[in-house]
């Protein structure tokens, strides 16, 4: 089946260069200090923020800065087949990943000799999960108050043949490669890129750049988001 | 073991003398150590060496049944073993980490890669497949364990070769060894190369490494892996974040790798072409590992028979020791019978005085560099004979 | 369950209101928080719910698999609990802090449907000896506050109401080896019957003679050791199960398993009215996360 249709449509009727429906919330549980939930098409992911709190193994202590720890896990129903085991090396190597994320982003200096811990729970899995992880942990930070240098967004982008083609779900990604581009998006750094499967090197700048076009298109929702909860939050705090 | 921390100045040294454009061993910033590959005595066993660190790779197959859902497809399960005989600061438990990395890495360029055809390690549609088992083992941690572990598992993948299978009419399927008919190489379309390079930042300005020592790796700001062929095709990105870095920077590294990973390509293909051709030639039968350790160095026998000769010469101009030509030692005549076939022709004095033993004969064999030294050295003969029981006695 | 530390003071506070017969919360002893259930949130599993209950937050999602039997009870269907304590729910949970409580939990839950009045587990046998339909129980536990077992027992039977099983027709045998057929009518599903499952109702011990239910995670602090009672919709114990340090007297031990007995029968009762209400709004939108 093509991903893409003779009449350059792809099977959810999305343009190649079009994103799909995002949704996210912030501040869903009271125990954790932030917590967020995002929705990109049918992934969906929920991350909660423990932190800046003390550092429960003091041989990881740093006295400079703060450590950054993060786990991901998966429910069993996250993917048509069961998943049997929630936490496994694929979940570990993109913890990881999620937090190596975060170094660059979080200011450590700022919180020396402390702990911030980010857990990720992935509902649904349907394509881009790493990506929905990391903006839904990045609203979680926002939450919970931790100072960023800038907001993180993340996005997917493929190629298919010779057109590129935006946000990418799981059935497109097995035929094709996944690229993962994290950023600053008021800065226009890149903080993490992450290649699966096999792309052209001739075709590499044009895929990051429509990924990186995708993560700007994304940081407007997020920080619409936020605005619209920061008034709520003023509403119900003035009316007291 | 906790790790032995880098202290201030060696840090701010290393740092400081990368941003003044010099690296610790005197490599130029886009240059990668040495690499070397060593065969084992089988096939699909290959030690490969990136400067210091060292990593083994070995490839094992099995007749399994096929995944339901690829029943035509062989399997390849690769597998990552560090230990603490890799750096004593790995303690099994949290080395998870490293691990996780290392196995990431090496599924993307060789599994999702589908650099090594799988269809061809089909027996019987649906009914028996072939699985290679990769084991890759850490042997020494010196820095870009990635690079390392690609290198070995790719040579070892390529150097592969798996028995012969005959499809009888009634459905069994028969194994033959190695003996009984020529195994059957593993075709790979592409050979995948991971090239890592680290970022060092000095205020706005990125310096990038490429090939990171140990030490660099610790004091580093962040790490790009890049995983590709020769075809120009990325395998696998691996940018785990630490930093900021400017997309222009990063595509520009990505586009350098290129014309590296063409060159580790051929040498890989070079390294594994020769091997299998030397054992083709019938006389030459696989040894194993060349063992590089002191005992086996040239240059350090040499410097250990010079120093007792000195000593033992002192010692006879003062009338101390006997000379002790007339001793007839077994092992001397095997040491002897080495430079027979390799130097005859240089030493055929040496060689005369000495009657040949029978159990000697198999040491022909031995291409050791150690049996060399003997044959090298000229001078009288005294002298010489002196040596070589020196170099007997030595080596007992 | 959770990790609370409360002072002393606080502690006197909780239990002299208990005394009196008011809780912090302002309910009575025998009272339980309010309760939000939505079912089919999850849309690749055969079933799902979600509970939310006080500070307690359960994604419960069942699937439905086809497996041969084990050889000692080939007639009957199965049905397996894996719960997993992820770290969001409390940071203890991280990496194997949580397997202490999953595994309680699982064991818990085993018991309680172990018993065939229970689950008329026959109906899930498709061919008796070669194939019998295994259903999956999955709970995540997304947020840890108080009386996590009740939370999760309400949350299992929701799911399992809402379970829609797709039928399998026996087509043909080739060779030994059964074909199937699996339907594809959404209409044509086979359902669990849930009418006799059994619920946790979780008291607490809190003075020398004084139970309450289903404890916040302050109260839990105050108390040593709580009950947990299995209750079936016709008032009948399934299963107990005491937990923490501390001894109950008979009677109010005898005081509990009553009161546990009229409260479950009671909670069972609203729980289908709603489930069933919920079935039968028209084109009912989830509502999820939101």
């Amino acid at each position: 089946m093509d991903v893409i249709s003779p009449e350059g449509l792809r099977q959810d009727g999305r343009t190649p260069t079009c994103l799909r429906d995002i949704s996210c919330r912030l501040g869903l549980y009271d125990r954790p200090n932030g917590s967020a939930y995002i929705e990109i098409g049918n992934t969906k992911v929920l991350a909660a923020v423990y932190g800046p709190r003390e550092v429960r193994s003091l041989s990881k202590q740093n006295l400079d800065e703060c450590v950054i720890q993060c786990e991901m896990s998966r429910i069993a129903a996250c993917q048509g087949e069961r998943v049997r085991r929630p936490r496994d090396q694929r979940t570990r190597a993109l913890s990881l990943q999620i937090a190596g994320v975060f170094h660059a982003a979080i200011r450590k200096t700022k919180y020396p000799g402390s702990q911030i811990d980010i857990y990720v729970q992935v509902l649904q899995a349907d394509g881009g999960v790493t990506s929905a992880c990391i903006n839904a942990s990045a609203l979680a930070l926002i939450h919970a108050g931790v100072e960023l240098m800038d907001y993180v967004v993340s996005c997917t982008a493929s190629i298919n043949k010779t057109t590129p083609i935006l946000d990418v779900t799981q059935q497109e990604s097995v035929t094709g490669c996944e690229v993962t581009v994290s950023m600053l998006p008021n800065k226009g750094s890149v903080v993490s890129l992450d290649c699966a499967h096999t792309l052209h090197l001739d075709q590499l700048d044009e895929v990051v750049d429509l990924a990186m076009e995708g993560c700007q298109q994304i940081y407007k929702v997020m920080s619409q988001e936020v605005e619209t909860y920061l008034q709520d939050k003023n509403a119900v705090m003035s009316h007291q | 073991m906790k790790e032995v921390p880098l202290s201030t100045c060696e840090r701010t040294s290393l740092v400081s003398s990368i941003h003044a454009g010099l690296r610790y061993d005197h490599r130029k910033f886009m240059e990668v150590r040495d690499i070397t590959l060593n065969f084992g005595k089988d096939f699909g066993s290959c030690s490969a060496t990136l400067g210091e660190t060292r990593v083994l790779a070995q490839v094992t197959c099995e007749v399994v049944e096929p995944r339901p859902s690829r029943p035509n497809e062989g399997k390849l399960s690769i597998a990552v073993h560090l230990s603490p005989m890799a750096a004593p600061h790995l303690e099994p438990g949290r080395t998870n980490d490293i691990v996780d990395e290392l196995q990431q890495i090496l599924d993307r360029n060789i599994k999702e890669s589908r650099c090594l055809d799988l269809e061809s390690l089909c027996i019987q549609a649906e009914e028996s497949v072939w699985q290679l088992r990769l084991d890759v083992t850490v042997l020494n941690h010196a820095g870009n364990l990635g690079d390392a572990c690609n290198l070995a598992s790719v040579a070892a993948l390529r150097h592969f070769h798996r028995p012969d299978v005959t499809v009888e009419a009634d459905g069994r399927v028969t194994v033959h060894t190695l003996e009984e008919r020529q195994p059957i190489p593993t075709f790979m379309r592409k050979v995948p190369v991971c090239l890592t390079y680290a970022f060092f930042m000095e205020g706005e300005h990125c310096i990038t490494v490429m090939d990171p020592t140990e030490q660099e790796e610790r004091v580093m700001c962040g790490r790009l892996v890049v995983g590709l062929n020769p075809h120009g095709e990325i395998t696998s990105l691996l940018f785990p974040g630490r930093m900021m870095m400017e997309k222009e920077t990063l595509l520009s590294c990505i586009r350098k790798a290129f014309t590296k990973a063409k060159s580790v390509a051929e040498t890989v293909q070079q390294a594994v072409e020769d091997d299998l051709t030397q054992r083709k030639t019938v006389s030459v039968k696989p040894r194993g590992y060349e063992v590089k350790n002191l005992r086996s160095d040239t240059d350090y026998n040499r410097w250990l028979i010079d120093q007792r000769v000195d000593k033992r010469k002192l010692m006879i101009e003062e009338n101390v020791m006997p000379m002790e030509e007339e001793m007839q030692d077994p092992f001397e005549a095997n040491v002897q019978q080495p430079e027979d076939s390799e130097d005859s022709d240089v030493n055929p004095p040496a060689t005369s005085s000495k009657t040949p033993l029978g159990p000697s004969s198999h040491k022909k064999k031995k291409k050791e560099s150690v049996m060399a030294n003997g044959s090298e050295e000229e001078g009288d003969e005294e002298e010489e004979e002196v040596k070589s029981k020196l170099t007997a006695e030595d080596l007992l | 369950m959770a990790d609370i530390t409360l002072s002393e003071s606080e502690k006197r506070y909780i239990v002299d209101g208990v005394k009196l017969g008011l809780r912090v919360d302002g309910r009575e002893r025998l009272d339980y928080q309010h309760m939000e259930i939505e079912t089919g949130l999850v849309s690749t599993a055969n079933g799902s719910a979600r509970l939310r209950h006080g500070c307690t937050d359960v994604l419960v999602t069942v699937k439905m698999e086809m497996e041969p039997p084990p050889t000692h009870q080939p007639k009957d269907g199965l049905i397996n609990f894996f719960v997993n304590c992820s770290a969001n729910a409390a940071p203890e949970f991280e990496g194997r802090g949580g397997e202490d409580l999953a595994t309680s939990l699982s064991a818990m839950l085993d018991g309680l449907y172990a018993s065939p009045m229970s689950l008329d587990r026959s109906r899930l046998c498709v061919v008796p000896g070669k194939y019998v339909k295994v259903l999956y129980v999955d709970v995540e536990i997304l947020e840890c506050g108080g009386s996590l077992f009740d939370t999760v027992s309400l949350g299992v039977k929701a799911a399992l109401y809402a379970t829609r099983m797709p039928k399998i027709y026996i087509t043909g045998e080739d060779g030994g080896e059964m074909e199937f057929m699996v339907s594809e009518n959404p209409q044509e599903v086979d359902r669990v019957d849930v009418s006799n499952a059994p619920i946790l109702i979780t008291h607490l011990r809190i003075t020398e003679n004084l139970t309450i239910v289903d404890p916040s995670p302050e109260e839990e602090c105050c108390g040593p050791v709580q009950v947990v009672v299995g209750v079936n919709p016709k008032g009948l114990i399934t299963a107990t199960q005491q937990f923490g340090a501390g001894t109950f007297a008979p009677q109010t031990l005898a005081d509990s398993f009553k009161s546990a007995s009229a409260l479950g029968v009671k909670i069972h009762q609203q729980l289908m009215q709603r489930l069933q209400q919920e079935e039968n709004v028209p084109n009912r939108k989830i509502r999820g996360f939101w």
